[in-house]
């Protein structure tokens, strides 16, 4: 039987808090060491936990978009268009270039709003391939085809690698942060309430007064503008370039794999899979090839489903619980 | 010169051809989801499957791509067979999000493994290579390609054969029973788990005939199942889930219109074209032209 949703409104440990221990540890682990690699493994995860919180917050709202990289991709291209085309500093069109996603993600949930399940999943999944043809194509004078754009840098010129590494660091943990209690603070509040229960029961939903056309487009909108977030942050932040591959199926199914990895439909579990599904990655890609490795992702991805249908999170509370070192699990 | 009726028949039988890809496929997704109600995402996975078996089978054992395409469609067949077995039918009856995450990643799984026997022998393309590549009915009016006659021959004899299967055999009639209502079927005495088991076969053999298809008219890499995938969900919507009928002129239909748009509005708007006449149908009529039949 699945919580719903007041109950589980209720159990969910003060975010706040959890907000706080996510800064400590990044610190802490800023304090011990400058390793390089680890800080991007880690400034990946965040961005993209960014992601996976919006795919999560779609999600939420009984929407499983199967064509998140749409809003990715839009993201990534408005804010870097922005900077280079009209000058707008990174750090401006970092915050408006994602309201091209956020627009576009009201309009596929006003198109999208009667159909559910396995035909919303088919229609997202394609527009991804639609929206790839047009920029490669239609705006093809704008976005350089497939070689893609170079982006300017959020960091200004002249840090050092190290100084760069962690500026990048930082700004994906602050933004991860400030997401994570933007959406865990609206999960609580009546909209979170509607989202879920458009969820449970969207029948329900409607006889008890919510008006499901309206919050499910408002979810589309909501999640377009994260996750063109993630998308120009990685932009200017970690791969400095952007090109049509990441219209790809696997940048639209890893939110998904994240996201039922750390515990669906809540506002952590999308962190908790991203970081540990990645770093899995990581360890992995050192034994194995390419292919082998996203194999190996899938298949233990699969193990976590079929035996903790819940996902991490709930274990990691549990385990928080039993500890005893503070009772986060409340009745 | 372009209304010129030898050049638009030309591109007819051309957008026949690879309507004939997008009808398998979504024939083979339509029935999986009459009766199972799953998608199966990675049909387009499964297709080039099947076309990587049939090259293989031609390239490194020399056989005629004609026979191969039996095998990789009985190969595929067994795939699709084991992918219900040991991933479907553990879910049935759970949640929703458990279905779609296999669907989903199946795909990655398929992809990847076909990346990793395909890319290190053959590069980024292969394209299976018949007897007849270079070979030409001249009918007056046009040029018909050997490999488009025997194609479009080969497609239509499976539908045959489909079709015999659905409507004249006893298996069939509680295939289609199963599809209109499972659980009435299910009392009736017939074995659901069996019939899932089949429709997922026969879909998957049919991915295989599609994706030997594709393989035989353009160039192939383990990544090209996507898009048309994708254009065969299209078909299923516009044809109406679950409606075999639908699957088959949808698809066909699709074909035509990409052919003639790519002709006449050039190739950049080959896919984007098809994609438009979906957003199209979902605006106006999100059920589907033809309605699933109940």
């Amino acid at each position: 039987m699945a919580p719903t949703a007041a109950s589980r409104a209720r159990r969910t440990p003060p975010s706040l808090g959890i907000a706080l221990g996510m800064v400590a540890g990044a610190a802490l682990l800023l304090a011990v060491t400058r390793e390089l690699f680890l800080l991007q493994v880690l400034t990946f995860v965040f961005i993209f936990a960014i992601y996976a919180q919006s795919w999560n917050l779609v999600a939420h709202s009984g929407q499983f978009s199967l064509g998140h990289a749409t809003f990715l991709g839009l993201g990534g291209y408005a804010s870097i268009l922005l900077a280079r085309n009209l000058g707008l500093p990174p750090a401006v069109s970092l915050f408006v270039g994602p309201l091209l996603p956020a627009l576009v993600g009201l309009g596929i949930g006003r198109l999208c709003v009667r159909l559910r399940e396995w035909y919303l999943g088919m229609v997202t999944f394609g527009f991804t391939a639609i929206t790839q043809l047009l920029v490669v194509e239609q705006f093809g004078w704008l976005t350089n085809r497939w070689d893609g754009l170079e982006a300017p840098r959020l960091l200004p010129a002249g840090l050092s690698v190290e100084g760069a590494a962690v500026g990048n660091y930082l700004i994906g943990l602050g933004l991860m942060v400030a997401t994570y209690l933007a959406v865990a603070s609206l999960m609580r509040s009546r909209t979170g309430l509607a989202f879920a229960t458009i969820h449970d029961n969207e029948l329900v939903a409607g006889v008890s007064g919510v008006d499901v056309r309206r919050y499910r487009i408002l979810a589309m909108g909501a999640g377009g503008y994260l996750a063109g977030l993630a998308g120009a942050l990685n932009g200017h932040t970690l791969t400095r370039h952007i090109s049509p591959g990441v219209f790809g199926i696997e940048d639209s199914i890893w939110p998904l794999l994240y996201s039922i990895a750390g515990g669906l439909r809540t506002p952590e579990g999308p962190i908790l899979g991203t970081l540990v599904v990645r770093l899995f990655w990581e360890l992995m890609l050192r034994r194995l090839g390419g292919f082998e490795s996203l194999i190996t992702i899938v298949l233990m991805l699969a193990v976590i489903v079929r035996f903790f249908p819940q996902g991490l999170y709930p274990l990691v509370l549990r385990g928080v619980a039993a500890v005893g070192a503070r009772p986060a699990v409340r009745r | 010169m372009i209304l010129d009726p030898g050049v638009l028949l030309q591109v007819l039988i051309w957008g026949l051809v690879i309507g004939s890809v997008y009808m398998l496929l979504a024939t083979g997704l339509t029935l999986i989801f009459g009766v199972m109600k799953v998608i199966n995402f990675a049909h387009g996975e499964l297709m080039m499957t099947g076309a990587f078996l049939t090259f293989l089978l031609w390239h490194a054992l020399g056989l005629h791509p004609y026979l191969g395409v039996f095998v990789s469609m009985a190969g595929v067949g067994l795939l699709g067979i084991a992918v219900e077995r040991l991933g479907f039918r553990p879910l049935r009856g759970t949640a929703k999000i458990n279905e779609i995450f296999l669907s989903i990643a199946l795909i990655l799984i398929l992809q990847n493994a076909l990346a990793r026997a395909f890319i290190p022998y053959f590069r980024e393309y292969a394209q299976i290579r018949t007897p007849y590549a270079h070979r030409v009915f001249d009918l007056g009016l046009l040029n018909l390609r050997y490999d488009f006659a025997i194609l479009l021959g080969l497609t239509w004899a499976v539908m045959l054969g489909l079709y015999l299967l659905l409507f004249r055999t006893e298996f069939g009639r509680e295939m289609r029973g199963t599809s209109q209502n499972r659980l009435a079927a299910a009392l009736m005495g017939i074995d659901v788990g069996r019939i899932d088991t089949a429709s997922f076969g026969i879909g998957a053999g049919l991915a295989a005939l599609a994706g030997s298809l594709y393989g035989i008219i353009n160039p192939f890499s383990p990544y090209s199942g996507t898009l048309p995938a994708i254009k065969a969900f299209a078909v299923i919507i516009l044809g109406g889930l679950g409606s075999i009928r639908g699957a088959v002129l949808g698809g066909l239909l699709y074909g035509v219109v990409e052919g003639f748009a790519t002709f006449f509005l050039g190739g950049a708007w080959r896919d984007a074209t098809a994609f438009i006449l979906l957003l199209l149908v979902l605006l106006v009529r999100p059920e589907g032209i033809f309605r699933e039949r109940a």
